[in-house]
């Protein structure tokens, strides 16, 4: 083996050991939403609703790299879920020391970051909760966004050392199991 | 016409026109109900699904007196809240929804007291999706023993969807996947509040003013509708 084949290897590895050392938070939670529709000219109404929230999140080096959301909710007619794979997480740190969390999630859904709080437990975001006091418009019809609330707390069930698609696929896999369907 | 039958003409009249007013304003919440109705069939995208509880109607919320034998609230806050949620649960079913998790929403603002936990308990025990489905929500986003209760009590519900919502409630506060109820059993008779979850979760540290990073953070992203740096934005100009 010569020396540029040991170091093209050693590169391969470097990179393979740096993939599977990325750290999968799953946060699980809920979220609730209250919505103002539109329809022109013809009336204004409100509704609200909550569904059951899987933040899937991967960092290296505490920064985020990767991320998905999966909402769950039940209805008369049955028990759906739906991958926002075009959702953004990210946060930094603040107050003295850097001990608390502030960041901001971005759903394909909505046109604009929802803000988060959240704590630290040993060096990661534990837990946060969502600002309620917000105006969001949604991507497309007559869906006015007023307020997204929730909160969500570390599962160590769905973390560790993987990948957000191995993550997410355990999450699916365990809301199959429990009578849920794609949307 | 004899005065006799003038009077009884004056009466006849008044009585068709009250009936007639019933009537048209019975007409008119049916046509609210039947044109929400129409709104809510079209949303079918994405998330939107359960949205389907949309209802003008149900806005404007008479004050009951029913309430009087009910707890006594701890504040007028709470006070004002147990009115609004006793009010939208006193309401026709198709018509509720929207009104009671308004109301609802308003409770993370204060403290579980017994006369909240009441009124919570019974929506629960009712077993209407969304609105139980709500509570379990708002119980998950507590850090106390009260709340683990409530979603305990929930598990147990003689409806699979409310308690199957319970579970996922429970897991998401203890942080892990559980077996089967009797695990969940296990683990709320054990478990304790996290201090700082408790903090984190109480709404009233959110106007600490002490937050300079969420209205600077800028998510990636190709869409590039994310708010800027307001010092990016200086440099642009």
């Amino acid at each position: 083996m010569n020396m540029k084949s040991i170091i093209a290897t050693g590169a391969i590895a470097l990179t393979s050991l740096s993939l599977a050392n990325a750290e999968v938070l799953t946060y699980q939670g809920s979220t609730r939403w209250a919505a103002t529709l539109f329809t022109p000219n013809v009336r204004t109404g409100s509704s609200v609703t909550s569904y059951t929230t899987y933040y899937i999140v991967e960092t290296i080096g505490g920064n985020v790299v990767n991320s998905l959301k999966i909402d769950a909710w039940t209805t008369n007619s049955g028990r759906f879920y739906y991958i926002d794979d075009s959702f953004y997480f990210d946060y930094g740190y603040y107050g003295p020391g850097g001990v608390d969390i502030a960041g901001g999630i971005e759903s394909d859904d909505i046109s604009s970051v929802l803000p988060f709080r959240g704590k630290l437990k040993f060096g990661k975001l534990d837990s946060f909760s969502l600002y309620p006091a917000v105006d969001y418009y949604r991507r497309n019809g007559n869906l006015d966004i007023t307020t997204i609330t929730g909160s969500a707390r570390v599962n160590n069930y769905f973390s560790g050392y993987l990948t957000v698609n191995f993550a997410a696929d355990a999450v699916l896999d365990y809301l199959e199991s429990r009578g849920f369907y794609e949307y | 016409m004899s005065n006799g039958s003038k009077r009884i003409a004056l009466a006849a009249s008044a009585i068709i026109i009250f009936t007639a007013g019933i009537m048209g304003g019975m007409r008119l919440a049916r046509a609210k109900q039947a044109s929400h109705a129409t709104d809510s069939s079209t949303l079918g995208n994405t998330t939107s699904v359960s949205l389907g509880s949309a209802n003008v109607a149900g806005r404007v919320v008479e004050r009951s007196t029913h309430g009087n034998n009910k707890p006594i609230a701890a504040s007028p806050a709470e006070g004002e809240i147990l009115r609004n949620i006793r009010d939208a649960m006193i309401l026709p079913q198709e018509s509720r929804t929207t009104p009671l998790l308004i109301a609802l929403e308003q409770t993370t603002k204060i403290p579980l007291s017994k006369a909240l936990l009441d009124e919570l308990r019974r929506i629960v025990d009712e077993g209407e999706i969304e609105s139980s489905h709500f509570v379990l929500s708002l119980m998950e986003q507590r850090e106390e023993k009260s709340s683990v209760d409530l979603l305990m009590h929930a598990a147990t519900h003689q409806n699979p969807d409310v308690a199957d919502r319970a579970l996922f409630a429970l897991e998401a506060v203890a942080g892990t996947v559980f077996k089967n109820r009797e695990e969940a059993t296990i683990w709320a008779a054990q478990w304790k509040p996290d201090a700082e979850r408790i903090k984190l979760f109480d709404p009233n540290q959110e106007n600490d003013g002490d937050n300079p990073i969420v209205s600077d953070l800028r998510l990636p992203g190709p869409r590039g509708h994310a708010p800027k740096d307001p010092a990016q934005k200086q440099e642009e100009k």
